[in-house]
């Protein structure tokens, strides 16, 4: 399928025929993509279909079994990372940080994700404290700032783990159905939000979603996966009808 | 009389100590609680058995082969993790091996070394100047260790893949960390003996944690429970003539139980906290915040 992508952005990381499985079980076969500088890239499938796998790939958390994945954008901005990539800001399903009752407050959460910028042996600077505030502001945690964040609803803390991702001014936003267990108020707003951020600081996003008629209306580019490519281009020509027929086809093969 | 143990030597020197092996164990332990690796310094434990029986058996000082032994094993149960065995069937394997390497170097030497009980069961009263040194000493290491990748060891801790993503080197950390937990197992295993060093680190973090405080106070908590724990401890061990590693980990039990009792008594119910909508505080010329952002369309749903 071609790739709807404005053709004068940069490339901003290539997925060069990668495949993984989880033992004999094939769960990505032969994947190619091209993500540009700023590109807004939904990916769909349905449950099982490799998304997370892929997003895993993407952030350096799994190794691709076949394949490479290649970085080409903000490479200035990485002095002392190895391997030299941008800087992501992750969301990821089933954090660590939701297993279990840590105790830990919400602001110490959500500086972690200063945690990036600064090398080993360093500590956090004022800087990294006024990003956190920041963020902490932005994402309205203001009043449960000091508070466990065991103790925030589901959709509460996915709201800090949102917020975690972006304090570090990341130039690649990956995550994970970001809006699972957060009520529909904040999923818009959490949308609006994210659009934003995405017009005025120029942010990549790759975005898994299960929420379809969002998928459509806000991507300009849907990856539907299903182990492999089964659709790579514009989501407005896609639509969500497109979408709902490729989970058909997808769940009949 | 209260703290007469300090009128003495032997006291003052046993005061001393436990205060390094408190801090030391009780700081690491709010980590290894929370890593859910309570096994693992009971695992390096016996590993430093290994290490000790060697030290008698080729005369080397004892603590020495320790320290060795221990930066083996932990070494040994990241080597077994990515041959894909899992963490705590590695820590068994090393525990087990540990064990079973003490006690032939011991069988070959035809008589167990007198000292050998003073290991297993730690004779905090009985340690001398050297003993205080080397604790001192390793303790100082983990302790500064442990401040300068602070950032790092929460990043592992609370959430290991996104410390991944931020650039942090998580395996390198993981196995610096086992060896500080392998090194204060030494520390201790002179004052608390190895039978009980893994109780030592472990019970004042799981005490502290359930008072449910912040990171650093938990830690706090943690470090002022082992520190009250050892001083109570050495205090009914020179009253009433009790070995003083157990009359130690006893009052640690004690905390725990309290800290139960406390966390069931004033419980802090599951709330829905008060959160306000997404903002953008936008540094843009002619932003002008949330305003700019259209207002979402009303859930049809609601």
């Amino acid at each position: 399928m071609p790739v709807d992508a404005p053709k004068n952005r940069p490339v901003c990381l290539t997925v060069n025929n990668v495949s993984f499985s989880y033992g004999a079980e094939p769960v990505l076969e032969d994947i190619t993509l091209t993500v540009r500088q700023e590109e807004f890239v939904g990916v769909a499938g349905p449950n099982g279909s490799g998304k997370t796998t892929l997003l895993k790939i993407l952030v350096g958390l799994l190794k691709p079994e076949k394949g490479s994945v290649e970085f080409t954008c903000h490479m200035d901005d990485c002095e002392g990372m190895s391997p030299c990539r941008p800087c992501i800001g992750y969301v990821p399903q089933q954090p660590a940080l939701r297993q279990q009752q840590f105790p830990v407050t919400v602001r110490e959460v959500i500086e972690m994700g200063t945690y990036g910028q600064s090398g080993l042996f360093t500590r956090l600077t004022p800087e990294d404290y006024a990003a956190t505030d920041k963020a902490i502001a932005e994402a309205g945690l203001g009043r449960v700032a000091g508070e466990l964040f065991s103790d925030l609803s589901g959709g509460q803390q996915q709201r800090v783990l949102i917020a975690r991702a972006l304090v570090g001014n990341p130039h690649i936003l990956a995550l994970d159905e970001p809006t699972n267990g957060v009520d529909a108020k904040s999923k818009q707003e959490f949308y609006a939000l994210l659009s934003h951020l995405h017009d005025t600081h120029k942010i990549t996003v790759i975005i898994i979603l299960h929420d379809l008629t969002e998928l459509s209306r806000m991507m300009e580019r849907i990856v539907f996966l299903h182990h492999r490519v089964l659709y790579d281009g514009s989501a407005q020509s896609l639509g969500a009808q497109g979408l709902w027929e490729l989970m058909v086809k997808a769940g009949n093969q | 009389m209260v703290l007469e143990f300090l009128m003495y030597n032997f006291g003052i020197r046993a005061f001393i100590g436990g205060l390094i092996v408190a801090v030391t164990c009780a700081s690491l332990g709010v980590f290894i609680v929370l890593r859910r690796l309570s096994l693992i310094s009971d695992g390096l434990g016996h590993v430093a058995f290994g290490g000790i029986a060697l030290g008698f058996w080729t005369g080397i000082y004892p603590l020495y082969t320790a320290v060795v032994s221990v930066i083996a094993g932990a070494l040994g149960i990241h080597a077994l993790g990515r041959l894909r065995v899992a963490s705590d069937a590695a820590i068994a394997v090393l525990f087990s091996a540990g064990l079973a390497i003490g006690i032939v170097l011991i069988s070959m030497a035809q008589s167990a070394p007198a000292d050998l009980l003073s290991y297993l069961f730690g004779t905090i009263l009985g340690i001398n100047d050297s003993d205080v040194y080397l604790a001192a000493g390793l303790g100082v290491i983990v302790l500064a260790v442990l401040v300068l990748l602070w950032k790092e060891w929460i990043g592992i801790t609370l959430d290991p893949d996104f410390a991944r993503v931020a650039g942090m080197p998580v395996t390198a950390l993981e196995i610096l960390f086992t060896v500080l937990v392998g090194l204060t197992v030494v520390v201790a295993t002179r004052l608390v003996g190895i039978l009980l060093v893994s109780s030592l680190m472990v019970i004042p973090a799981i005490a502290a944690i359930q008072l449910r405080q912040p990171f650093k106070r938990t830690i706090l908590a943690a470090i002022a429970i082992a520190i009250v724990s050892v001083i109570i401890g050495l205090q009914l061990s020179f009253s009433y003539n009790l070995a003083s590693g157990g009359a130690i980990v006893l009052v640690t039990i004690g905390f725990f139980i309290l800290t139960v009792i406390l966390s069931r008594l004033w419980p802090r119910f599951r709330k829905e906290l008060p959160v306000e909508g997404w903002t953008h505080q936008c540094t843009e010329p002619g932003f002008n915040g949330l305003n700019e952002i259209k207002d979402p369309e009303p859930d049809k749903n609601q």
